[in-house]
């Protein structure tokens, strides 16, 4: 029979392998139709090429604007301009073309030749970003006058001051970020950081009983921290794509649950564990003989063949140890970020988003006992695997060239369970990352 | 015969002349596996629509690694599958539970005589959801365990439909034959 059943497949497996059938006419329009509708372009191709426009078109203008502050204001530099106005320590070269115009206007000008060489001596270093000091000579302001007054065109004011000219103010504007962006800057695509952040952790509840769902309200998450080594690489001048290595650590306080110690005498079991304590992170086995687990507020979410019917810890006086057990994992994370650069500035703002792999480094299960761990069990059932994701904003204060602030508040899910049980443990975490970063 | 990577690439390109070829290629083979996942003409024409819009728009994700026609197929056999799984609601489940218990085991084996159009008419006859496990199974090869993820349901599910769905096809197949026969001997 089954033979007859795996025939069926093959008798239409082969009967229907090169069927064809011809499909009606108006469909091919149809598809044509929808796979030659134009489709949006991305806005980030936009929003790139409206940003260099912008840049183009300031450089331009500035550009511009210096060419005509030098041309337009020739007159006023070499009337208020004096030698001691100019110190070539501190200034910076007037790039070479403007430098020239700046150079044979001066000599093509009918002024005298001291003027010319006390305005712009040949190859000095010009300062055009402060104010000019207020001229007081008034032997070459009366020169300055009368030349002008025979330019044709120029009317000689009716109260004019040979005595003093009004003194001006350039323009605010930096030769020198124009001299560094002239050269071409070295790309640094390669950063390595060091971050570190308190971590909150909580979750979702996925109970799928009563239970479960008591479980999950009482368990109590702890704040825990990450911290790491991370490696960036700049893909373009707005995406970078980073990995690296973090250490991370989570707990939860588990509370209702009795702990006693001095068990040990009374255990007869074969079994590894005498308790199976239920949490929303799994299910804790006790790995040690001498603890005795029993639940006051909710009996059920300890299992054992010790019930308080069968044995009663404090006839038995046992010593109590705590009424709160707290379990601590830790992982090391394997992360992949995507960070996408919204704000190019002094403080950059990017967003982040990207997924990390979790791997389980340490499980253990304890009690206080006069300030030091008295060991209960590990939490069962653990994947040692977990992917989770994350999203956030980072804010990047550039310190120099090379070394820049990080501040990154960051969202991140568990996409997997922790474990296999019946809560499902799928916490989230908020946590705010911090740290250095060194661009090369 | 124009290459197939050059109507690949002139498809790329946006070419229309070259995107209507390489349809007028393959539209027979893929329209007919749209039928054999359907229960109505309309409902192939949307899966043929649906799959052929994604074949153009995904051109580029081909690798040409593996068989062209192939990967086309697999394009169309899942937005089958997405239609199917939209539409899953509304299938009752009285009408499967229904032939289920008129099934008997078929009185023939012989499967002479039988086109494909017969065999495409018997199989789309099947309710929606035995067609498409024994489609899956069947004629894609995929296994129950991939089938329980694909359609959502458990690989006992799986193969209990699988089975029906063999049970009835042997039970229609017999009767087409033997219809054949009648008309044949007149």
């Amino acid at each position: 029979m089954a033979d007859s059943r795996a025939n069926i497949d093959l008798v239409f497996r082969n009967g229907l392998k090169d069927y064809e059938v011809l499909p009606p006419a108006e469909l091919w329009d149809n598809i044509h139709a929808s796979v030659n509708v134009p489709r949006k372009k991305p806005v980030f191709p936009f929003l790139k090429a409206a940003a260099a426009i912008t840049v183009v078109a300031t450089m331009s203008f500035l550009a511009y604007r210096l060419g005509v502050e030098v041309s337009t204001s020739q007159m006023n530099e070499m009337s208020v301009a004096n030698q001691e106005s100019f110190s070539p320590e501190l200034n910076p070269v007037l790039p070479s073309v403007a430098a020239s115009v700046v150079q044979r206007e001066v000599n093509d000008s009918p002024l005298n030749n001291n003027i010319a060489a006390a305005v712009i001596p040949a190859g000095r270093p010009v300062n055009l970003t402060g104010s000019v000091s207020e001229y007081t000579n008034p032997a070459l302001s009366k020169n300055l006058m009368a030349e002008s007054r025979m330019m044709p065109g120029i009317q000689e004011p009716a109260d004019i001051k040979y005595a003093k000219v009004k003194p001006v103010e350039f323009q605010s504007f930096t030769y020198q970020g124009l001299q560094d962006n002239a050269a071409v800057p070295e790309v640094q695509r390669w950063s390595v950081s060091a971050i570190a952040s308190p971590t909150y952790y909580s979750q979702f509840s996925t109970g799928s009983n009563q239970i479960a769902q008591q479980i999950m309200e009482s368990d109590q998450t702890r704040s825990s921290y990450t911290g790491g080594v991370g490696l960036a690489y700049k893909i373009s001048s707005r995406f970078s794509i980073q990995s690296g290595l973090y250490y991370s650590s989570l707990g939860q306080e588990v509370g209702g649950v009795n702990a006693y110690s001095g068990f040990q005498q009374y255990d007869n079991s074969k079994s590894d564990h005498n308790f199976e304590l239920l949490t929303a992170m799994g299910t804790v086995y006790s790995r040690n003989s001498d603890v005795f687990l029993n639940s006051s507020d909710l009996p059920a979410r300890v299992q054992t063949y010790y019930t308080t019917d069968v044995f009663d810890p404090v006839k038995a006086n046992l010593s109590y140890v705590s009424s709160t057990i707290y379990q601590d994992l830790s992982f090391l994370e394997l992360p992949i970020i995507l960070r996408y650069k919204v704000v190019d500035s002094k403080i950059d703002l990017n967003v982040i988003g990207g997924m990390s792999y979790n791997f389980l480094l340490n499980n253990s299960v304890y009690a206080v006992l006069d300030g030091g761990k008295y060991p209960v069990g590990t939490t069962e059932g653990l994947n040692t695997v977990s992917l989770s994701s994350s999203l956030g904003m980072g804010m990047e204060y550039n310190l120099t060239n090379n070394l820049s602030l990080n501040l990154e508040p960051t969202f991140r899910y568990y996409l997997n369970p922790f474990n296999s049980g019946k809560t499902g443990y799928h916490p989230y975490s908020i946590g705010v990352f911090s740290g250095i970063s060194y661009r090369f | 015969m124009a290459d197939i990577k050059d109507l690949i690439k002139g498809c790329l390109e946006g070419n229309r002349r070259d995107q209507e070829l390489l349809y007028r290629r393959y539209a027979g083979k893929l329209y007919a596996v749209c039928l054999q996942y359907s229960g109505n003409d309309d409902e192939a024409k949307d899966i043929l629509q649906e799959g052929f819009i994604k074949i153009f728009e995904n051109l580029h994700n081909y690798k040409f690694e593996g068989s062209f026609e192939g990967w086309m197929r697999r394009i169309t056999v899942n937005t089958a599958l997405e239609k199917y799984r939209s539409r899953n609601n509304l299938y009752k489940v009285e009408d499967i539970d229904q032939i289920a218990e008129t099934d008997s085991e078929p009185d023939t084996e012989d499967y002479s005589g039988l086109e494909a159009n017969d065999l495409l008419a018997i199989i789309r006859e099947l309710p929606p959801k035995y067609r498409m496990i024994f489609n899956l199974y069947a004629i894609e090869g995929y296994s129950h365990k991939e089938i329980s993820k694909m359609v959502n349901i458990s690989e006992g599910t799986s193969k209990s439909n699988l089975s029906r769905a063999r049970i009835i096809l042997q039970r229609r197949v017999g009767s087409y034959t033997g219809i054949k026969k009648k008309i044949a001997n007149g």
